[in-house]
């Protein structure tokens, strides 16, 4: 059953991402609520869950972008891998500590993109882009304690 | 296998994840790949339409749960009629606002040579709104890849654009912002050439005009006409910046679009084909 959640709520970001969200772009950036679904759901429930579901996620956005088919689906594989490694590392309650989180992995997240992007296609790394990745990450963070609402409503705590 | 399965199962899925990635990055955009992304656009796409339109009629809704909730019993009804004159006065502004932009782009639609329509902006893409965007109409209007997607913005009409992927009911427009879009620009003063590139942001990297071209900074940039996609005399942008390039045999510069692409609302499509 969570699994059907977690699929909506990616069908349900991504459909915010390409209309809402237009109208919160600064400087391009917009919040990455797959991103944010993906560390949350791989601190709750470890590094395969976050894996997986990281790689459906980035294929879902990389299906609605213009972009290189697979990049997105590396990144946030790779950013459910590695935030799986929090799980039970850290305290579910604390939300600043969680939007830090969020905040760090997103740049992470974004740097990874761009690396990947300049390696595979003809892309050039602009200053510019470092601004969008940095106002995305505090996108993201802001709006990590709803998320973590949502994935404490698709996981409730084990008793 | 079971004893590295159990306790390398984690770092064997990740090694086959990624490696299934990087066979999708490197696969050349074959009919498999494209059918993926048809998929999702198919998945996506009335969605997408619904929520805009939602998003036209209610874009106040938050607003006006928030006020409603604060609103003391015996005003709710004062209030209530003071918010719907409100908002119909702020409807009032938006249609006005449409109005002038759509009279333009009809305006222009009359004069141009090509054929062309109207479009709504439905959607961009997930992660930077700079890149591309979707409008309402596809190839059951007659919409063909290559088309020249226009807009009206601040008083002028500038180019958006081109339609790079067509679908039943809509479509996808490579905007000229997108790093992956590069055109020939003509100074619209002294006739000199460059090519202008997107940047993935609100900014046109302009290379290759000649040392000796006179160009400064607040010259208008038109398309050239070369190139084959885009018509000649379309407003692309303004100079604001001029210096040496690097090698030193070319002039570079930076542009602002005429249009920003984070504000559409509204495109005029051209069709290339003459009247």
């Amino acid at each position: 059953m969570p699994v059907i959640y977690i699929f909506l709520s990616f069908l349900i970001s991504l459909l915010l991402e390409t209309t809402l969200f237009n109208r919160l772009a600064i400087y391009g950036a917009k919040p990455d609520f797959v991103l944010i679904l993906v560390v949350l759901v791989a601190v709750k429930k470890g590094s395969m869950t976050g894996q997986l579901y990281g790689f459906i996620g980035g294929l879902m956005q990389d299906g609605l972008s213009y972009g290189v088919l697979g990049v997105q689906a590396m990144v946030k594989t790779i950013t459910g891998f590695g935030s799986g490694y929090l799980k039970n590392k850290l305290e579910e309650n604390s939300l600043l500590l969680i939007m830090i989180l969020v905040f760090l992995i997103t740049i992470f997240s974004g740097f990874l993109g761009a690396l990947a992007r300049a390696f595979f296609t003809s892309y050039i790394f602009l200053s510019h882009e470092a601004v969008r990745i940095v106002i995305s990450a505090g996108y993201n963070a802001l709006l990590s304690p709803l998320v973590a609402l949502v994935v404490k409503k698709i996981y409730p705590a084990n008793k | 296998m079971s004893y590295w399965w159990i306790k390398y199962k984690e770092s064997i899925v990740l090694i086959f994840l990624v490696a299934l990635c990087l066979v999708l990055i490197g696969s050349p955009f074959n009919q498999q790949v494209q059918s993926v992304r048809t998929f999702f656009y198919y998945l996506l796409s009335p969605s997408q339409k619904v929520s805009f339109e939602m998003l036209q009629d209610n874009s106040r809704l938050a607003q006006n749960i928030l006020s409603l909730i604060n609103l003391r019993e015996e005003n709710l009804n004062l209030q209530e009629e003071n918010y719907r004159l409100k908002s119909e006065i702020q409807q009032s502004r938006e249609a006005l606002a449409e109005n002038e932009r759509l009279k333009a782009l009809l305006a222009y639609k009359k004069e141009s040579v090509y054929y062309s329509q109207l479009a709504r902006v439905i959607g961009s893409e997930p992660e930077n709104c700079y890149t591309s965007i979707w409008v309402n109409k596809g190839r059951e209007d007659g919409i063909i890849a290559n088309m020249v997607v226009l807009a009206y913005q601040r008083g002028s009409i500038g180019l958006v654009g081109r339609i790079v992927e067509v679908l039943p009911q809509s479509s996808r427009v490579l905007l000229i912002t997108d790093q992956e879009s590069e055109l020939r620009v003509l100074n619209e003063r002294t006739r000199y050439e460059g090519v202008a590139q997107g940047e993935n942001y609100f900014s046109l990297r302009l290379r290759y005009f000649l040392n000796e071209a006179d160009i400064k900074s607040g010259d208008i940039l038109v398309t050239s006409g070369k190139g084959g996609i885009f018509p000649s005399g379309l407003k692309v942008g303004k100079l604001v910046d001029i210096f040496q390039e690097e090698d030193k045999l070319f002039k570079g510069g930076v542009a602002v679009p005429e249009i920003n692409p984070g504000l559409l609302e509204e495109v005029l499509i051209l069709n290339t084909v003459r009247k």
